[in-house]
């Protein structure tokens, strides 16, 4: 059946159409502004931290000459003068002749890792419930131990790091510590979150027959966010990987300190090995606790 | 007459309330084993990390 739209008399239709055209105006406008805004913002930073496009320019081609030359062995190789300047792949066991030693240090970064993410994960899970509007009325308290927990997030780790190899020396310990701390605020503002969306009819149900708050929290909340926690902790074991393995850049223990001094004193083929096997063993956390979390949240979502 | 709480009617019949949610009380061997076996890993790990790292009391 044939429709027809009703068309608006001119004298209706066009202070519509006058305000219609002014709101479009006003819109473009405050966009254009904020563009302008974030492009004026981003010179001036630019200019105050002396960034140079042309020195970028001017010298991008010894980045890449630095790839080339980790690329290669250089003429340092013990006994094996016929191997410098050849790619290093064609002689693995030259490339990784450290492969024990830095085997051992790379075990210790995962440790280091694993250790900073538990600690990390329960002291998140002690705090977070502390925070959530939906289970603690007490403003003081949820205000305190959120600031606590922003404290520690905020201030990235290898300040942490720095302070603790100063307080404890040098060794994993501060690293460990350093990692937890960290994973601490971000878990725990992460776990709130979880804990501010569950659904509180089961709370208030274990509530009603008689539930004191740690048995409300331990048999209605936990088991509404369990999974979610430790989809978060596993997220968090990725990431503390990483971190640990620059921690030693400080000195607190793994495989950045070997990387460190290998950058330090120029053996371009040690760096590109412990590159390698940093690159790997991240790459392969990042499956396992990939497909973890994964099985997880399928597990979460046909609950 | 004397009047229960929900708490203490549950108490009083568990069997039934054990009965009535068995996924809650009866969780299969499998799972449970697979959990402790997790916790006890986990837990195995983290006293390999703060012995092989050097935590001492």
């Amino acid at each position: 059946m044939p429709t027809s739209l009703p068309r608006l008399e001119p004298h209706r239709l066009t202070p519509l159409a006058d305000a219609y055209a002014v709101a479009v105006r006003r819109k473009r406008l405050a966009t254009l502004t904020l563009v302008g805004a974030i492009i004026a913002a981003a010179i001036l930073s630019a200019i105050a931290t002396e960034v140079r496009p042309g020195v970028f320019t001017d010298r991008i081609d010894e980045f890449f000459s630095y790839f080339g030359r980790i690329a290669v062995f250089d003429a340092s190789v013990p006994n094996r003068p016929d191997l410098a300047g050849r790619p290093v792949l064609v002689e693995p066991s030259e490339w990784f002749w450290g492969l024990d030693k830095w085997s051992v240090l790379l075990a210790d970064t995962l440790l280091i890792a694993y250790l900073g993410t538990v600690l990390g994960a329960v002291s998140g899970f002690l705090l977070c419930f502390a925070t959530t509007h939906n289970l603690v009325r007490r403003t003081w308290l949820r205000v305190l131990v959120k600031r606590f927990l922003e404290f520690a997030r905020t201030v990235p780790e290898i300040v942490f790091a720095l302070i603790f190899v100063v307080a404890f020396g040098l060794g994993p310990i501060p690293g460990v510590l350093a990692l937890a701390i960290h994973s601490m605020g971000a878990l725990g503002k992460q776990f709130s979150e979880v804990v501010e969306n569950i659904d509180m009819k089961p709370v208030e149900g274990v509530t009603a027959a008689g539930a004191t708050w740690a048995e409300a929290v331990r048999f209605a909340v936990v088991p509404q966010v369990l999974s979610n926690f430790v989809s978060y902790t596993l997220l968090r074991f990725e990431i503390n990987v990483r971190s640990a393995a620059v921690m030693g850049f400080v000195g607190a223990g793994g495989i950045g300190q070997d990387l460190v001094e290998a950058i330090r004193k120029f053996y371009y083929t040690d760096v590109s090995a412990i590159l390698v096997l940093i690159i790997l063993t991240v790459m392969v956390i990042d499956l396992v606790t990939e497909r973890l979390r994964h099985a997880l949240i399928g597990r979460e979502e046909r609950a | 007459m004397t009047v229960l709480t929900l708490r203490e009617r549950a108490l009083a019949d568990r069997a039934g309330l054990a009965a009535r949610h068995p996924e809650v009380f009866r969780v299969p061997l499998r799972r449970r084993a697979l959990t402790v076996g997790v916790l006890v890993a986990m837990a195995a790990v983290l006293v390999l990390g703060l012995w092989r790292l050097g935590f001492s009391p």
